[in-house]
């Protein structure tokens, strides 16, 4: 099989996602000099409005896992209203774990943007990742797009059928193509599972 | 065509919720043979697929190359039969197409040379030598059918079972993949709504009607037949 291999790449996104999460949270220095060599490079790769768009479409899942930070961590006040007290620790944890998740994706959006997701995988290979980690990433890279595409065909099929100003209603419909998707990737997990063990495989790693 | 390589024998298929979905089920299938199984929605074509490769466990008999089909002989079975899903999304996992059409002769232990000799073979079977760098998703439906079909072939197979082979593509892909199927010197059992596709390719028919088989026979005795195959809701 010919294609190159992106070992290199892969070594160089996750050393730097390493180093990243030993940086103290206080030292902006070594944050704004990666996102300086981050940036400069995505933008080289990528448009900005791309970048943007798609490293912080993560960060409301971030934000919801550290979102009480600033109000438990610390112990000098920083903002007080009430019986709310932001502090200063919590909040440098909170902006500091921020920055680095969104470093992290920028890393990781630059890997999969300069390499094509075969040569990352044949990356995975050489340097020895486990063959079933492998696989899932395959699949999971490979559904994706057919679940993103299902996405928009059931938003389509919804438009066409949303005619008044219910709001109620679109958002009933909106919940039943939620769970319907659910369902649906349900099944294909399940037909997918049968093609494979049709195919020989039994769960256990083959080289 | 000397020995009858597929044997089913009363076999019948409930869901966990009690409803039967076929019943009393008896055909055999000779070596060789084109055999298609045609049925309205819902008859039971892709359920019976299923059981012969024991994905989906009723109660009867199923017998494959003179193996019953049980939990002990099921990987035995599984080599010699391949089998070609309705969905070409649900059978092409891998990134590449070179990596799909390789998952069963790895799965099988074969050395990497002889792999790569499989699915260069295999590819070129179906007219897609030179695909093997391809990314799975970009190909178009008739593409993807074909790659699922070579990712059996790679596995040498000694009978194909295909569920709708032809659906969903357009008259070129069509033709192309009856042409592929034709010449595959295999047992087949095709189950279908393309009653075209049948006649020029199967040996045999048979005729499901909500889980229950209707009529066995050659295909030019029944086709012709409009008003009995509107009965069967065909």
């Amino acid at each position: 099989m010919k294609g190159q291999c992106a070992h290199r790449k892969i070594i160089i996104a996750f050393l730097s996602i390493l180093l990243l999460m030993l940086v103290p949270p206080e030292n902006y220095i070594i944050f704004i000099g990666y996102i300086s060599v981050v940036g400069i490079f995505s933008i080289y790769l990528l448009p900005l409005s791309v970048i943007i768009k798609r490293t912080l479409s993560l960060f409301p899942f971030v934000i919801l896992l550290i979102i009480f930070l600033p109000f438990k961590k610390g112990s000098i006040p920083m903002f007080k209203w009430y019986n709310v007290i932001i502090y200063y620790e919590g909040s440098m944890l909170f902006l500091s774990i921020l920055l680095k998740a969104w470093i992290s994706i920028m890393i990781l959006t630059l890997l999969y943007f300069s390499s094509p997701f075969p040569e990352i995988i044949k990356g995975f290979k050489f340097l020895g990742i486990p063959n079933i980690f492998i696989l899932l990433t395959s699949i999971m890279y490979r559904y994706i797009y057919l679940f993103v595409d299902l996405a928009k065909k059931m938003e389509t099929a919804r438009k066409l059928k949303y005619f008044g100003k219910n709001r109620n209603l679109y958002i009933k419909m909106y919940a039943s193509s939620i769970g319907l998707l659910f369902i649906k990737a349900y099944e294909k997990g399940d037909q997918i599972y049968n093609a494979m063990i049709l195919r020989g495989f039994d769960g256990e790693e083959n080289n | 065509m000397e020995k009858k390589i597929i044997e089913v024998k009363n076999y019948t298929f409930k869901y966990p919720d009690g409803r039967e979905v076929l019943s009393n089920i008896n055909f055999s299938v000779m070596q060789k043979e084109c055999f298609g199984i045609i049925g309205a929605n819902g008859a039971g074509k892709t359920t019976l697929l299923l059981s012969m490769v024991g994905i989906l466990k009723g109660k009867g008999l199923i017998k494959i190359d003179g193996l019953i089909l049980s939990e002990k002989t099921l990987k035995e079975i599984r080599k010699k039969v391949g089998f070609l899903f309705q969905d070409p999304d649900v059978q092409l996992f891998s990134p590449t197409v070179y990596e799909d059409v390789a998952f069963g002769p790895i799965n099988l232990g074969l050395p990497p040379d002889i792999v790569k000799n499989k699915v260069e073979h295999a590819l070129s079977k179906v007219g897609l030598s030179g695909f093997e760098n391809r990314i799975s998703h970009h190909l178009s439906i008739g593409e993807k059918r074909k790659v699922a079909l070579a990712g059996i072939l790679s596995m040498e197979p000694d009978m194909l079972l295909l569920d709708e082979p032809s659906s969903g593509l357009d008259p070129r892909a069509r033709r192309e993949l009856l042409k592929l199927l034709f010449n595959l010197e295999k047992t087949k059992i095709i189950a279908t709504h393309d009653l075209d596709l049948v006649n020029i390719l199967c040996d045999r028919l048979m005729i499901l009607k909500k889980g229950i088989v209707v009529w066995i026979g050659k295909p030019s005795d029944i086709l012709e037949k409009k008003k009995i195959l509107e009965e069967y809701g065909l």
